[in-house]
C-alpha cells in the first residue's frame, strides 16, 4: 500500500504540474479616438465626424460619430490591428467660421495599423486634413464577374469607370490604366505576395492601356466620368450572359486585345491604346481582387524589370510621382499581406465576398457642390469605396 | 509514392503476423464455454479492457482465438449533429487475435473500412467533432467517400523483473476522404499511438499498474485542386467565430500529439476483486495553412481526466459487476487572429453501472445491466458572445440472453434502452451569424433534447467443431427524440469466424 501511495502521489505531483500554459482569455477593449481640425482652424475639437473602425483582420465596421470634446467612443472592441479613419465635410458657412473662407471643404483623416490589445482602454488621435478636390479619380471597379443562369463564370463584363473630380475639364489624351502585378491573397497554396512589396516609392504593372490622343481630343468635364469596358457589348444579351448586371454597349471605351486567331471580339466602342500586354486573349483583371493605378506618362521614359526567380515577362516600373490615382482590392479580410499598391498611393483594401458575385466597389460622394457630386478620396480604398450587390456605371444613386 | 509503397508493406508485414499468430491456435469452446464472449462481455474479470495496459495483458490470460469479421452498417435520419451526414453506410474487413507464444503475449488487430456518407455539409475534414474547433468548410452538402485502415499490435513480454510487468501496444491509422461534389475537398490522416504499460505484482496482493500514451497526429487537407469554379472557404474558428475567403486552391495541416499517464490499484480477496484506477492526458494540436505563405489559423489544447471503480464478484457463468466511471474535457481553442483564447468547451460524463449475470435453467444465460448516468456539455465563444451549456441526466437497461438452440447452436439476444432528460439547458447568443445558425443552435437543441434509444442485438454462433464458431449477427437501433419526431437509425449486418 506505501508503493500504491507513493506512486499515487508522483501520479498527482505530474497532473498538477501539466497546467496548461495558456494565452488570456479575449477580453474587449474601449477605444476613444479624439478628432481634431487642422492646426490653423478656429476651432480644435471636431465634433460631429463619423469615425469608422475597421478590423484589418476580419473587415468587422464600428463606426461612432464625436462629441463636443471631438472624442468618439466606441466599447467591446476585439483585440486585433484597425485601420481608424474619419470623414467630415464643412459646409461654406462652417468652413466660413473656422478658416474665414466660404467655400466647401471636405476633411479626412486616417490611421493605420492601430494596435487595440484585449483588456486596455487604447486612445487614438486624428488631425483632419483637407483633401484634395480636383482630380481625375477611379470611381467603380466591377472585377467580380458574374454567374450564368446555368451556374457558370463569366468575367467579360468586367469594367472600371473614371471620373472627374475637380472643378475644371480635364483633357484624358494619354491617360494610361495599368493593373498592377501579384496576386490577391493565398488564391493557391504556393502564391508568394508579389516580389515588389518592398519598394515603396514604385508600382510594377502588369499591362498598360492608354487612352489615344493628342492632347485635348479627350475632354472630360467635371462631374462627369467614362466607362473602360472589358468588352464593350450589352452583356446581357442571349448570346452572352443574360444573368450579367450590365449592358456595355454605351461604355466609353473597350480594352480590345486584337489577336492573331482573333479570341477577342471587336465591339463599335472605341479602343483604347495596347501599350503593354502580358495576358491572355482579353484584358481580365484577377476576380479576386485587382491593384490598378491611373497615370499619365510617357511610356518609353518607364523601366522595364524582369520578375524576380520567375520566367514571366517584364514589369513595367511606375513612379509613384506619376499616378493620379489607384485602387486596390484583395481577396479577403486577411489578404493585407499581398498588398501590392504601396500605402502612399492606397493605404487601404477592399474585398468581395466571393468570386462571380456580380459586386461592384463604387467610391463614396463626399459632398455634392452646386449639384455637381464630389467623391471622397483619402487614398484609402477600405475608406473610399463601398461595396455594391450589383455595379451601377455613370450613377451616384 | 514512396510512403504509400512503405505504408502498404508495413500492413502487409502486420496483417501476416497477425494470421501467423492467430491462425494455428483455437478455442476450446466445448470445455470452456463462451470464455471468449465472456471475456468481451466482462463476465471473467478483466482489467486490460479497464486500463488498457498491455503490461496487463499476459496476466488476464486470455483465451487464444483468432478472428474475422466482415461486416456492413448503415445509419440514417434526421436527428444528427449539424456536421454529422445525413445517411452513412460502411463496409468492415477486419482480422486480428491473441495467443501467448513462449511466454510472451501476442495481440493484434487489423481492419480496412470503407464508407460512404451522403448529406453532409460544413465538414471539410476527417472528423469535425474530434474536439478541435479550427476547421475548413464550405456550405455544399455532398457525398463522402472514405477508406481507413487501422492496424495495432500488443505485445506483452515475460516479466523483465521478479513480479513486474511490461507491454507496448501500438495503435496505427491511415485514412483519406474525399467529397465528389464542387469544390472537392480531400483530406489524409495518420494517426500513430504508443501505449506502454508497467504492472507490478507485489508478494501483498496489492497489485498496481502505470501507463503511458504518447500519440501523434497529422491531418493534411487540400481544397480546389480538381475543382472546375473558384472556393468559397469557410474557416471555422471557435463556435461562432469564422472567415470566408474565396481561392483557387488551398492547403492546410493539423498536426499535433497526445501525451498521457495513467495509474491504476487492484485487490482481490475471497470472491471480490476491486479495481481503481485514474488517467490524465493532454493534447495539442496547431492548424496551419499554406506553403508560400503560412497563415497559422489557431492552437487547440485538451485535457482529459479519467477516473474509475469497479467491484467484481462471482465468474463467468454467475457474477456481479459494479463499475463507476468519471470522464471530463477541457478544450481552449486559442485564436492566431486574436492572440487570446477564443473559444473552450467541457465535456463531463459520470456514469454508474451494475451487472449482473446468471444462468435461467435450459442452458440459458441471461445478463442484465443498468447504468446511470450523469452528462453535461458547455461551450463558449467569445468574440461572438456565444455559449451553450446542457445538463443531462439518463438510465440505461440491457439484457443479453444466450441460449443454446442446439449442440452446435447458440443464439445472443441483447435488447437495450436508454432514456436521457435533459435536466437544464441554456443557450446564449448576441447576434446568429451564417455559422451560429448554421452549426451552433442546431447541436445545442440536438443536446438539450429528451432522447430515447432502444435496439437490439442478435448473434447466432454456429459450432463448426471446437475450434471454429460462425457467427451471423444483426444490430438495429434507434435514436429518437422525444420533443419532435426526429429520429435517427442505424443498422449492421456481421458475419464472424472465431477460430
Amino acid at each position: 500500500m506505501k508503493h500504491f501511495l507513493t506512486c499515487l502521489a508522483f501520479a498527482v505531483i505530474l497532473l498538477v504540474s501539466c497546467k496548461r500554459d495558456k494565452q488570456h482569455e479575449l477580453v474587449t477593449s474601449g477605444v476613444v479616438v479624439t478628432i481634431l481640425y487642422p492646426p490653423a482652424y478656429s476651432q480644435q475639437q471636431a465634433a460631429g465626424v463619423t469615425v469608422i473602425l475597421t478590423s484589418v483582420t476580419d473587415g468587422q465596421v464600428k463606426t461612432a460619430v464625436s462629441g463636443n470634446n471631438g472624442e468618439a467612443s466606441f466599447t467591446n472592441i476585439l483585440p486585433g490591428t484597425y485601420t481608424i479613419s474619419a470623414t467630415h465635410n464643412l459646409s461654406a458657412a462652417d468652413a466660413e467660421q473656422q478658416t474665414g473662407i466660404g467655400k466647401d471643404i471636405a476633411l479626412n483623416a486616417i490611421q493605420n495599423n492601430a494596435v487595440i490589445t484585449g483588456g486596455l482602454d487604447a486612445r487614438f488621435e486624428l488631425q483632419l486634413q483637407g483633401s484634395a478636390l480636383g482630380n481625375l479619380v477611379i470611381k467603380e471597379v466591377y472585377y467580380t464577374g458574374s454567374r450564368t443562369p446555368s451556374g457558370g463564370t463569366y468575367f467579360s463584363d468586367q469594367f472600371v469607370e473614371i471620373y472627374n473630380n475637380a472643378t475644371d475639364t480635364i483633357y484624358l489624351d494619354s491617360l494610361c490604366i495599368a493593373d498592377i502585378y501579384g496576386v490577391s491573397g493565398l488564391i493557391n497554396p504556393d502564391n508568394p505576395p508579389s516580389p515588389y512589396q518592398d519598394d515603396n516609392d514604385h508600382v510594377y504593372a502588369s499591362n498598360i492601356w492608354r487612352i489615344p490622343g493628342t492632347g485635348k481630343d479627350h475632354p472630360l468635364a467635371p462631374g462627369s466620368s467614362i466607362i473602360i469596358a472589358q468588352d464593350g457589348v450589352n452583356h446581357k444579351d442571349e448570346l452572352l450572359n443574360p444573368a450579367s448586371p450590365v449592358d456595355l454597349s454605351a461604355a466609353n471605351w473597350e480594352t480590345y486585345n486584337e489577336r492573331e486567331d482573333g479570341r477577342d471580339a471587336d465591339s463599335p466602342v472605341p479602343n483604347l491604346e495596347r501599350v503593354y500586354f502580358t495576358g491572355g486573349f482579353d484584358w481580365l483583371i484577377t476576380v479576386f481582387g485587382p491593384g490598378l493605378v491611373i497615370f499619365k506618362e510617357d511610356f518609353d521614359k518607364l523601366e522595364q524589370v524582369p520578375v524576380p526567380g520567375s520566367p514571366l515577362d517584364p514589369r513595367i516600373k511606375i513612379p509613384n510621382t506619376v499616378v493620379i490615382d489607384a485602387f486596390e482590392a484583395l481577396k479577403d479580410a486577411e489578404s493585407a499581406g499581398f498588398k501590392r499598391i504601396p500605402a502612399a498611393l492606397d493605404a487601404g483594401f477592399v474585398f468581395a465576398s466571393d468570386t462571380y458575385t456580380s459586386e461592384s466597389f463604387r467610391r463614396k460622394t463626399a459632398s455634392t457642390i452646386n449639384g455637381r457630386v464630389v467623391l471622397q478620396d483619402t487614398n484609402n480604398s477600405s475608406n473610399d469605396f463601398e461595396k455594391l450587390g450589383t455595379p451601377k456605371p455613370g450613377s451616384f444613386d | 509514392m514512396r510512403i504509400l509503397i512503405k505504408t502498404f508493406f508495413r500492413c502487409l508485414c502486420l496483417l501476416s503476423s497477425i494470421l501467423f499468430l492467430s491462425g494455428r491456435y483455437c478455442m476450446s469452446q466445448s470445455e470452456k464455454g463462451d470464455s471468449l464472449r465472456a471475456w468481451k462481455e466482462k463476465r471473467l474479470y478483466n482489467r486490460y479492457i479497464y486500463t488498457k495496459n498491455p503490461g496487463i495483458l499476459l496476466k488476464e490470460n486470455p483465451v487464444a482465438h483468432g478472428y474475422v469479421h466482415l461486416s456492413g452498417c448503415s445509419v440514417s435520419g434526421k436527428l444528427r449533429r449539424p456536421m454529422e451526414p445525413g445517411s452513412a453506410r460502411s463496409a468492415t474487413a477486419a482480422t486480428g487475435g491473441y495467443k501467448a507464444i513462449g511466454g510472451w503475449g501476442f495481440k493484434g488487430h487489423f481492419d480496412y473500412k470503407k464508407s460512404f456518407d451522403k448529406d453532409l455539409a460544413w465538414s471539410n475534414v476527417y472528423n469535425a467533432y474530434e474536439g478541435n474547433p479550427f476547421l475548413w468548410a464550405d456550405s455544399n452538402t455532398g457525398k463522402w467517400l472514405r477508406d481507413e485502415v487501422n492496424a495495432a499490435v500488443s505485445i506483452a513480454p515475460p516479466a523483465i523483473v521478479s513480479r513486474l510487468h511490461t507491454g507496448l501496444s501500438i495503435d496505427y491509422t491511415i485514412g483519406s476522404g474525399a467529397r465528389t461534389n464542387e469544390p472537392k475537398p480531400f483530406y489524409r490522416i495518420r494517426n500513430l499511438s504508443l501505449l506502454p504499460g508497467l504492472y507490478w505484482q507485489p508478494p501483498s496482493g496489492n497489485n498496481l499498474g502505470i501507463t503511458g500514451l504518447l500519440c501523434f497526429v497529422q491531418e493534411e487537407n487540400e481544397i480546389g485542386q480538381y475543382s472546375r469554379d473558384n472556393v468559397l472557404l469557410f474557416r471555422l474558428r471557435g463556435y461562432g467565430t469564422f472567415s470566408k475567403s474565396p481561392m483557387v486552391s488551398g492547403t492546410r495541416r493539423r498536426s499535433g500529439y497526445a501525451a498521457g499517464i495513467g495509474i491504476h490499484y487492484d485487490k482481490a480477496w475471497g470472491t471480490y476483486r476491486a479495481l481503481a484506477g485514474g488517467r490524465f492526458s493532454t493534447r495539442h494540436e496547431n492548424v496551419f495553412e499554406g506553403t508560400a505563405v503560412i497563415a497559422v489559423t489557431g492552437d487547440y489544447s485538451a485535457y482529459t481526466w479519467q477516473a474509475y471503480g469497479n467491484l467484481y464478484k462471482g465468474d463467468d457463468t454467475r457474477g456481479s459487476l459494479l463499475a463507476i466511471t468519471f470522464e471530463q474535457t477541457n478544450g481552449y481553442a486559442d485564436d492566431y487572429v486574436y492572440q487570446a483564447e477564443n473559444a473552450s468547451h467541457t465535456i463531463r460524463n459520470i456514469k454508474i453501472n451494475m451487472s449482473r449475470w446468471s444462468p435461467a435453467g435450459n442452458n440459458m444465460l441471461q445478463h442484465w445491466t443498468a447504468a446511470l448516468y450523469l452528462s453535461g456539455r458547455h461551450l463558449a465563444d467569445y468574440a461572438t458572445l456565444t455559449s451553450f451549456d446542457v445538463q443531462q441526466t439518463g438510465a440505461e437497461l440491457s439484457v443479453n440472453i444466450r441460449t443454446p438452440l442446439k449442440r452446435y447452436l447458440v443464439l445472443n439476444v441483447n435488447p437495450w434502452m436508454n432514456g436521457g432528460f435533459t435536466i437544464s439547458d441554456q443557450w446564449h447568443q448576441t447576434t446568429l451569424n451564417t455559422v451560429t445558425e448554421d452549426l451552433v443552435l442546431p447541436d445545442y437543441r440536438y443536446f438539450s433534447t429528451h432522447r430515447l434509444q432502444c435496439g437490439i442485438n442478435t448473434e447466432l454462433e454456429y459450432r463448426v467443431n471446437n475450434h471454429t464458431i460462425h457467427a451471423v449477427g444483426f444490430l438495429a437501433g434507434l435514436n429518437a427524440d422525444l420533443n419532435s419526431d426526429l429520429k435517427r437509425t442505424n443498422y449492421k449486418l456481421q458475419y464472424s469466424i472465431y477460430f
